[in-house]
């Protein structure tokens, strides 16, 4: 299968685990430009191959990697990459990033995306260099966590010459191996977090996929390309989000912001604040116990920490773990956070679905519906609590289903903080109404990436009104379609703080920043425009490199209102996929606490008025009053419906 | 005997992306590490300049063209 | 007299967590900020007692004041 586009390898390969049989799947460059890659072109592969009746742990459902056309071009923060499945958590896709390295030495094997699909005899673990695809035996990995799965992994891949032949990785850890339904998948240090996706890798019984070879990803106009990148790697340097916060504080460095905005997760998210969040921040980590700030393969912006845990140099905690693991939990021990984001990882557990789990059985506990032991600021217990999720013991095992399927149990469904069965991330909604909105409607669940983010613009980038709904469904639309795209690209969702203006971000009190801020929330016409005639947006704007840097790649034309377009059809792909599995407007819900009890009972705004932001953001999107496409929708999306 | 081509890296336009550290075949390309304040950018440089084999892989792969190589 | 706190990349910039001010107002505390120019102090986020001020804000016995710089995630 050949492309005449850039940026991609054109094979998409597809491994039958229970035949081993290994052939090319079908992906034309008609569907290339429609459906682009990483998460989108999952969708797609996930939406032609699945009807509606499949379970995630069945040999019907698919475990897609995907890597994204930009990969291995050159741009900054371009090495992410995709995994997308039925979720054995929501019962919907999944779509999961991660920036280990294995996306970009899957196309160094002349890969752009990989599909699993069955179940393996025994344990397995795949080799896959350049043309060739290996099955070998896992009995000696299975069993064992994450880093020491990796350094074995490197062990069978060390040459005659004592060197260790480059490759990229995915692995599970015993989380995934016990199929706990908030397990992840490892590579390198990094993790596809959210959505069970180790779940499904555990239950196909493979344990690990290293790639690697020696091709070269093709650039259409390479010269053009090193040029605008120079530009885009400098812009990255100077600009006060990418270039200062992110690097000297990391995603820790928001929890000051979100303390002082109001919209920090405490005690199971009954409040917004923390007296003693200053023990948790990354000011905090910073000047005590980062040691250097990591960063993803390509990536300039280098936000990761490095922190000392047991005598050895590991990955620091980011924000959500900080904050789920710390005021979540009334817990003021970062020392101790440092230590359980380590286990965690090397567990193979969503640190933000399992903290959110322990929160729940807390005040469970609290509330006398389920006694559990667990108590608000007791943590002594937590890192044998995490052991016994991994292997589902005793406690572990009940822990292991997630605070939906708990609630259901034991009662407490007000205060049990998922959506769809995915637990939400740190920020307290009621602040930050337009992310409320986002946990609801989000396609994987409570996902804060996937719901837009607009907290981006509800405090802590910029200052928007918080709890107005004014203008949040259509800005929540147009964040998560550019995002959507971002992502399917392969490049790091952090690019898009470059969308900000450095003269916004670095004088917050400018004349101009402060108007931003007022005129935001009434903006939702400009965004409906675009969205209906993205034809408008026919051109390239200064501050967002990624378009540019898409032409200049693969060949194809591409404008910032295309853009947007191409991340619309992946959203509303995933939603319609997730029509079938039964998604509709009463699944757009969140917890009670966040719509019905007011954060602060002296201020009347502070909850979140779903009800009214969900009508204008299905009216938005050109959905009905179910919150599904219409047949309309999908045909100027250029999605054959088949229903 | 010709000096072996070493890279040379400019320390003004590297961004510390880390492609060459991750594809020298010798391994001796590693990135500085900046503390949180103070000039906060990382870049690569050659840290072990005996196990370099000229191979030039690392000028190659820069995405910014800020490696050349040379005999100084 | 209040307390006045720095987070974020002030705090890393200036080498201060914290300081005791007993400006009148705003617009004399954005004038003596430890480490920071007064030019760099416009740039900051102010909050007192959670909640954004006017420059000519005359503070009270107890205020807490938080100065911030935007900030980005995950």
């Amino acid at each position: 299968m050949a492309t005449e586009y850039g940026g991609y390898m054109g094979k998409v390969l597809q491994i039958n685990l229970s035949t081993r049989e290994v052939s090319e799947y079908p992906f034309s460059d008609e569907e290339r430009k429609l459906f682009i890659g990483g998460k989108i072109m999952a969708a797609k592969i996930l939406y032609d191959n699945l009807n509606g009746t499949e379970k995630p742990f069945s040999e019907e459902n698919l475990l897609v990697i995907s890597t994204g056309p930009m990969t291995g071009s050159g741009a900054p923060s371009s090495s992410r990459f995709n995994i997308s499945t039925l979720s054995p958590q929501t019962g919907y896709i999944t779509s999961s990033n991660c920036g280990g390295n294995f996306g970009y030495y899957l196309k160094k094997a002349g890969i752009d995306a990989l599909i699993l699909k069955g179940r393996c005899e025994k344990h397995t673990w795949i080799e896959i260099h350049n043309d060739t695809v290996k099955f070998h035996d896992a009995e000696d990995l299975w069993g064992l966590k994450t880093s020491e799965t990796q350094a074995a992994l490197d062990e069978k891949l060390r040459m005659k010459n004592g060197r260790i032949r480059k490759n990229g990785k995915i692995c599970i850890g015993p989380a995934g191996e016990n199929q706990v339904l908030y397990s992840c998948i490892a590579s390198n240090e990094r993790v596809s977090g959210r959505g069970g996706t180790g779940a499904v890798m555990g239950w196909m019984k493979i344990k690990a996929v290293c790639a690697g070879g020696t091709k070269e990803v093709p650039v259409a106009e390479k010269e053009k390309m090193v040029k605008h990148t120079q530009k885009w790697f400098q812009y990255l340097r100077k600009h006060p989000l990418t270039g200062n916060q992110l690097p000297r504080l990391g995603t820790a460095g928001l929890v000051s912001s979100m303390q002082m905005r109001q919209m920090l997760a405490t005690k199971n998210y009954q409040y917004g604040q923390y007296e003693d969040f200053e023990n948790i921040s990354g000011e905090i980590l910073a000047e005590k116990y980062n040691i250097v700030n990591k960063g993803c393969l390509t990536c300039p912006i280098k936000c990761a920490r490095t922190v000392e845990v047991n005598g050895k140099q590991v990955k620091g905690p980011e924000l959500e773990t900080l904050v789920l693991l710390g005021s979540g939990l009334l817990n003021n021990d970062l020392e101790g956070i440092l230590r359980w984001n380590y286990e965690l990882d090397e567990l193979g557990l969503d640190t933000i679905s399992c903290a959110n789990t322990i929160a729940y059985a807390m005040e469970a506990n609290e509330k006398g519906l389920w006694k559990n032991g667990l108590k608000f600021s007791e943590t002594d217990e937590l890192s044998d609590i995490f052991e016994k999720i991994a292997y589902r013991q005793g406690i572990g095992d009940e822990l292991a289903m997630g605070s939906k399927r708990l609630s259901e149990k034991y009662g407490g469904k007000e205060f049990a903080n998922h959506v769809k069965g995915m637990e939400l991330a740190a920020y307290e909604p009621r602040k930050a109404v337009g992310l409320g909105l986002g946990y609801a409607v989000s396609n994987r669940g409570g996902c804060h990436l996937n719901g837009g983010y607009l907290t981006i613009l509800e405090g802590l980038g910029l200052a928007i009104d918080q709890t107005t709904y004014h203008g949040k469904a259509d800005l929540t639309m147009l964040f998560q379609d550019l995002m959507e795209m971002i992502s399917a690209t392969g490049e790091c969702l952090f690019t898009s703080y470059a969308f900000f203006p450095s003269p916004l971000m670095n004088h917050p009190n400018a004349w101009y920043t402060k108007a931003a801020n007022k005129i935001l929330p009434y903006c939702g016409c400009v965004v409906r425009i675009i969205n209906k005639f993205p034809e408008i947006a026919c051109f390239h704007l200064p501050v967002f490199h990624h378009t540019k840097a898409f032409e200049y790649t693969t060949g194809m034309k591409m404008t910032f209102g295309k853009y947007i377009r191409c991340g619309e059809r992946g959203y509303n792909l995933e939603r319609e996929l997730n029509r079938r599995f039964g998604v509709n407007a009463s699944q757009d819900v969140l917890p009670k606490r966040l719509v019905k009890t007011l954060q602060n009972p002296d201020d009347p705004s502070s909850r979140v008025p779903l009800k009214k932001m969900k009508r204008i953001y299905y009216h938005a999107r050109g959905w009905n009053r179910h919150g599904l496409p219409t047949e309309s929708q999908l045909r100027k999306l250029k999605i054959n419906s088949r229903r | 005997m010709k000096e072996k081509k070493r890279p040379h890296i400019n320390s003004k336009t590297c961004a510390g992306c880390s492609v060459c550290v991750e594809n020298c075949p010798m391994d001796c390309l590693k990135l500085t590490e900046p503390r949180y304040h103070g000039d906060i950018r990382t870049i690569a440089h050659l840290a072990l300049r005996d196990q370099c084999i000229g191979c030039g892989i690392c000028a190659r792969v820069c995405p910014i063209e800020a490696i050349t190589m040379s005999e100084k | 007299m209040m307390v006045v706190k720095l987070f974020g990349v002030v705090r890393l910039q200036t080498g201060v967590s914290c300081f005791e001010s007993d400006a009148e107002n705003l617009r004399e505390l954005l004038e003596n900020i430890p480490g920071l120019t007064k030019k760099e102090a416009k740039d900051l986020i102010v909050l007192v007692n959670g909640k954004s001020v006017g420059r000519n804000y005359r503070f009270q016995d107890g205020d807490e004041v938080a100065l911030l710089a935007p900030a980005g995630g995950g």
